[in-house]
């Protein structure tokens, strides 16, 4: 029988003879697979309950949600644009955060988020329910914990894979209605696109 | 209609009416879990445990909402065979969008293997010669939750990836042993 501590054959994991078909032989997938919202849910609380057994404070467990966050961000950036056939490299600030509230947010969360604005030299992206934190509902005594630090990790994960270096943080409208993600670049983003608009 | 039908059918009208997300919102969270553990571990059957823990842990929530949405009567667990079909048709149809085939049961009835070709958690993912060798069961995860949703009803089982098409098998297969049925416990009113 097999067992854990079994080493694999070694025919299965090279053989020169057997033509290996890796991932890049294949086709990439259409992106219409679907699976369940609560499945998605299961494991995202799992993810936070993890990472709160091995932190001390509540900020540090939003950062460990941006961690996880932004793995998927520079993941889904480089598939979103493989995806797009006539994509081209955006280069200005707006244009890119477009891409990312149109069809990065599609493409995860199945909708457009709700708005973009900018104030002064910061962005922000509202978005009513992002649909990590639907299920979470925070202790008594938790007041100040944003679960959704994991798609602000997105964020940053995109902008970064499209050079973009920027930091990313999430507040509430007051009334609640809404949790924005505000986005502030790096110096070197803001004087390339002031060159840019010269 | 055979039972298998019949589960099938469950199954598919389940998924049809719960919320859906894409895929691969699921995929690439799951890719970064595993890679945090893989960096917070540094050992590869450590992290196998760790996957085989927080699926155990979604399992035993799981199955309230397996109860609540399926047709509990179809979808019954009362018998390990009628058990065996209904996780193959109708947990994995709802929960993952994909069926199970159940093969290679033992003579005494106790041991199934759930094998399947696609696998949501799998897409995107190429390991390592390293965690190939070390033994990483990249989709660790479902053995937990088989054996977490199965506890809770009375079920003690063992499950077992032996095949992942990451590290070169043509299909994925997890071996599931029943150990025992366990007991309720009515505590006496003191």
């Amino acid at each position: 029988m097999f067992k854990r501590s079994d080493p694999p054959t070694p025919t299965n994991a090279s053989s020169p003879s057997k033509s290996v078909m890796t991932i890049l032989d294949q086709p990439l997938s259409r992106g219409k697979k679907e699976v369940s919202l609560s499945s998605f849910s299961f494991l995202f609380s799992e993810i936070v309950q993890y990472h709160q057994g091995r932190i001390n404070t509540y900020p540090e467990l939003e950062q460990k949600l941006a961690e996880t966050g932004q793995n998927v961000g520079l993941r889904i950036y480089e598939l979103c644009v493989f995806r797009d056939k006539n994509s081209k490299r955006e280069h200005k600030i707006s244009t890119q955060l477009n891409f990312i509230t149109s069809v990065v947010w599609k493409t995860l969360y199945g909708k457009v988020a709700d708005s973009l604005e900018k104030m002064e030299e910061q962005y922000m992206i509202y978005e009513s329910m992002p649909l990590e934190s639907r299920y979470i509902s925070l202790g008594r005594n938790v007041t100040n914990l944003h679960c959704s630090y994991f798609t602000a990790g997105v964020i940053k994960g995109v902008l970064q894979a499209a050079c973009f270096p920027a930091t990313v943080t999430v507040a509430m409208t007051s009334n609640k209605e809404y949790t924005v993600f505000v986005v502030s670049f790096d110096r070197s983003v803001i004087e390339r696109e002031l060159q840019i608009n010269k | 209609m055979s039972n298998i039908a019949k589960l099938q059918k469950v199954g598919d009208s389940t998924f049809g009416r719960i919320e859906k997300i894409n895929s691969e919102l699921l995929t690439m969270t799951y890719g970064s879990l595993v890679t945090q553990l893989l960096r917070d571990f540094e050992d590869t059957d450590a992290v196998n445990k760790q996957l085989e823990k927080m699926g155990h842990k979604i399992g035993v929530r799981l199955i309230e909402e397996y109860m609540a949405k399926s047709n509990p009567s179809a979808g019954s667990c009362k018998e390990f065979k009628d058990t065996a079909e209904a996780i193959a048709k109708v947990g994995f149809k709802m929960f993952l969008g994909f069926n199970a085939q159940v093969t290679s049961w033992n003579q005494e009835q106790t041991q199934f293997s759930l094998v399947f070709q696609e696998n949501p958690l799998n897409d995107f993912v190429e390991l390592p010669e390293r965690l190939k060798t070390e033994g990483l069961f990249y989709s660790n995860l479902l053995c937990g939750v088989i054996r977490g949703a199965l506890e809770m009803v009375q079920m003690r089982v063992e499950c077992i990836f032996v095949k992942c098409p990451l590290r070169g098998d043509d299909v994925s297969e997890i071996k599931v042993t029943l150990i025992d049925y366990l007991k309720e416990i009515v505590l006496e009113d003191e």
